[in-house]
């Protein structure tokens, strides 16, 4: 049973990367657009590159 | 799919049966070329398969230059802290095609660095390179038809924004130490000793730190203005359940003592704090001050310079005395004095007039009012937020309604004082009998802990979030949910006439054809082609959709302002002018009569008036078998408000009613439903008890009333009334279903047969048995 007591703090500290990422998540805005992605990953990419396009996730 | 505009889908006659091409306006046209020229026609494909939205509109561009967007006041506006990010609200974004065109701004303009659209939103963020110019961009997105709004970064999106994030972010913490308090106190359920249980309940106990410290907050500011303002919410019966559950279960943990509650507490807390982020911003609507403002006055101005030049200004920063122009057909885009010039001027906005009024020279005229006459200068007196129109906005954005003291929180209140009481005297009966706290305190916890009524103040706002949402798919839009509460105490219905029962446009209603004439449908046309007058345009339109008149080379065609139109044709003088002859009286309220006349000689008679909608008939009907009174209530004269009643059957009517008038009458009658639209209505119905504004009403409208609907004219409205008690119908058995839970389990405490551990177990099932209760019984309302 001891290993338990091994297994507690790893679970803790595992539960708070998460909580830490999806704080970073939500920070960053990943959560401030739950439509457009959905239908962004529908578009096609380019067949060529044209120039000034570069749509790179910009957020404020 | 033949005769259709080829960019926006709407159906139009073909001039030519060569053309293959075909497009509704001329703005189509060009979106069409842009488009095409850029190699972007992928458009076109992806428009084809999106099923996302409703489906376009002919293109509508505004006449701004955005030239104000370069200028040092807009840039420290809208773009903050970064000078190259701007965003914008557009107009007119619909499917998944917009979203990609939009995304390739780059290849049509240039400058452009990113440019990300938020489809669910309308907003987009574009970044431009240091030498690009916002004026240039917010031109290209205006030609394509998609009409920009810069967002003031200081307003109140940004606010709300920000609001949103930290409720997720609470919420995501109070999950994760929730659903890891709840693997601890499972073992300890089940039972595990030892060091192991010192371990677990040390642990959960930790874990409820970060929900007491952080994610419970909005419920701490909730007491707190609970406190200021001397109204207990649903707050405080929270806050004093989660305060004296974590207390007693810190204390039990320190002395030892089997019973700690941190689940309980973290699941109420979590199931709580997860129901208000839904509700809240599953109803938030973007109503934007600014939006709003440029929606009704013009966001640039043509401003007269000492030197004498024209530079088109941001219509805020206009100041006092500055001198602007108004062309023949612009909208004021501030207060101001007419300047040495009379006017003619359409101020239905402000007014609800809709024929044409005279302006002397220096008399005062309001931003909002459209000038049909000709070019005409005013002198500033107020711009922007400061206009009247402004104020009124600002007044109606941020004036809070007051909110009724809902039923759940009456009764949670009540019963949480009672249930105070209990525990109270629990505590002194075994103080005095037993002479220890130990049992009391247990019994009285339980009690609390029970008597939570954590299942109403769940309930109570699913039940309205998910008829709001039914709503929303029906076509009704509440603003304000407590609609569907205050709607039981409605017994009148009082009627807007102009817009709500009738169309609101001036319509043809009779072409009356006098001495043997031919019908001179093409005459009238081509007299009329390029007329400004309301009366000129409502005859154009008749012409156009029931008679494919073709135009005539007319001669000496001659607008003269307040008379009519006169021209010549093969020799002939034709003329329309007012003509009032009393030979044949129409039903549907007719408001004025021109006649066409050929050499002074009167051939036909045209009568114009608003028609009534289709739907206005069973909906009075329908509200009259459902035993309401129905007012009507009018700006317009005596005669035709009296058509208008009789002919729908409404039982009250009057007439020539001012704004201030209609408001005094709606704050007479308390137990009235307004419905209206128009911004002559706005005060009316923000002072009504329940108000309802209808789809073509202008945004202002839409911003007093509680609800709005998306389907011309009122026949949504027993739809609304259905729902209504439907949701107070569920509401009620919510709070009988709990109210019975917590009353057995208070008399199972007070006699000893309940332990707060099994308490603690009983008020999250009742919690869930009422929530499933309220998403199936949802499911069954029949709109």
């Amino acid at each position: 049973m001891n290993i338990v007591f091994f297994l507690i703090p790893l679970s803790l500290i595992l539960a708070s990367i998460f909580v830490i990422g999806f704080v970073y998540s939500v920070k960053s805005g990943q959560y401030d657009d739950m439509d457009t992605p959905a239908y962004r990953v529908l578009l096609d990419d380019e067949k060529e590159p044209l120039t000034g396009t570069e749509s790179t996730p910009k957020v404020d | 799919m033949t005769n259709v505009c080829i960019h926006c889908r709407t159906p139009v006659q073909p001039t030519s049966k060569l053309e293959k091409e075909l497009f509704c306006c001329l703005g189509c046209r060009t979106v069409y070329t842009i488009i095409n020229k850029s190699n972007l026609g992928q458009y076109y494909d992806l428009k084809e398969s999106s099923t996302f939205f409703k489906p376009a509109a002919p293109i509508k561009t505004s006449s701004n230059a955005f030239e104000y967007l370069d200028q040092e006041i807009s840039i420290t506006k809208f773009s903050a802290n970064t000078p190259n990010t701007m965003s914008f609200y557009l107009e007119g974004i619909h499917c998944i095609a917009c979203l990609w065109l939009i995304e390739q701004l780059g290849t049509l303009v240039e400058g452009v660095v990113s440019s990300r659209l938020n489809i669910g939103s309308s907003h987009v963020i574009i970044t431009k390179t240091p030498d690009g110019s916002f004026s240039e961009i917010a031109k290209t997105l205006n030609k394509l038809g998609y009409t920009p709004h810069p967002i003031d970064q200081t307003g109140e999106t940004t606010i709300q924004k920000k609001d949103h994030r930290k409720s997720l972010i609470r919420l995501g913490i109070a999950a994760a130490c929730t659903s890891n308090i709840m693997i601890f106190s499972l073992a300890l359920y089940f039972g595990v000793d030892g060091t192991l249980e010192t371990v677990f309940r040390w642990g959960s106990a930790l874990l409820l730190v970060p929900i007491i410290s952080y994610t419970n907050i909005p419920f701490y500011k909730g007491v707190k203005s609970a406190f200021f303002t001397k109204k207990i919410g649903i707050d405080v019966p929270v806050v004093i359940s989660i305060g004296l559950g974590s207390i007693l279960s810190y204390i039990n943990l320190i002395t030892n003592s089997p019973h700690i509650y941190f689940d309980s507490i973290s699941t109420f807390s979590f199931l709580l704090l997860s129901t208000r982020h839904f509700f809240k911003y599953a109803t938030q609507k973007l109503d934007h001050d600014r939006l709003l403002q440029a929606s009704l006055i013009p966001v640039e101005a043509t401003q007269i310079t000492t030197k004498n030049t024209l530079v088109k200004v941001l219509s805020d920063a206009l100041q006092k005395n500055d001198l602007i122009t108004i062309q023949s057909n612009e909208v004021i885009a501030a207060d101001g004095v007419l300047h040495n010039c009379d006017a003619r001027i359409d101020a239905h906005v402000i007014t609800g007039e809709s024929l044409p009024i005279k302006f002397k020279s220096g008399t005062q005229v309001f931003a909002g009012m459209k000038n049909i006459g000709d070019q005409i200068q005013i002198k500033v007196t107020h711009a922007g937020k400061n206009s009247r129109i402004g104020t009124l906005i600002h007044q109606i954005t941020h004036q809070e309604k007051p909110h009724l003291v809902q039923l759940a929180d009456t009764v949670s209140k009540w019963f949480l004082v009672i249930t105070l009481i209990i525990g109270a005297t629990l505590l002194g009966w075994d103080w005095v009998h037993l002479h220890t706290l130990a049992e009391g305190f247990n019994r009285s916890l339980a009690l609390i802990i029970l008597a939570c009524p954590c299942a109403l103040s769940l309930a109570t706002p699913l039940s309205y979030a998910l008829s709001v949402k039914k709503a929303a798919e029906n076509g009704i839009c509440l603003k304000n949910p407590n609609i569907l509460e205050t709607l039981r105490q409605i017994d009148t219905i009082i009627f807007d006439k102009t817009g709500t029962l009738t169309s609101g446009q001036l319509t043809v209603l009779d072409w009356n054809i006098l001495n043997n004439s031919p019908p001179m449908y093409d005459v009238a046309y081509s007299l009329e082609k390029d007329a400004r007058h309301p009366i000129g345009k409502a005859i154009i339109r008749h012409l156009k959709t029931t008679f494919q008149a073709e135009g005539l080379p007319m001669t000496n065609l001659q607008e003269t302002p307040g008379v009519g139109v006169k021209g010549n044709l093969n020799g002939d003088a034709f003329e329309i002018k007012s003509y009032i002859c009393n030979s044949k009286q129409t039903q549907k309220s007719p408001i004025t009569s021109v006649g066409l006349f050929k050499n002074d000689q009167c051939l036909v008679q045209i009568t114009l008036g608003d028609s009534i909608l289709n739907s206005s008939y069973p909906t009075i009907q329908q509200l009259k078998k459902a035993q309401f009174t129905t007012i009507l209530l009018s700006g317009d004269q005596t005669v035709t408000t009296q058509t208008v009643a009789t002919e729908l059957g409404i039982d009250e009517y009057y007439a020539n009613q001012s704004p201030q008038q209609k408001n005094t009458f709606i704050k007479a009658h308390p137990t009235a439903l307004m419905i209206g639209d128009g911004a002559n209505d706005s005060e009316a119905l923000m002072n009504a008890t329940a108000s309802v504004a209808v789809q073509g009403s202008l945004e202002i409208s839409l911003i007093a009333a509680d609800t709005y609907f998306t389907v011309p004219g009122g026949n949504k409205l027993i739809a609304l009334i259905t729902l209504a008690k439907q949701t107070r119908n569920l509401v009620r058995l919510n709070f009988g279903i709990s109210l019975t839970y917590n009353i057995i389990g208070i008399g199972l405490v007070i006699g000893g047969y309940i332990s707060p551990l099994f308490a603690a177990i009983l008020m999250p099932l009742s919690s869930l048995s009422v929530l499933l209760n309220t998403i199936l019984q949802q499911q069954k309302l029949i709109l």
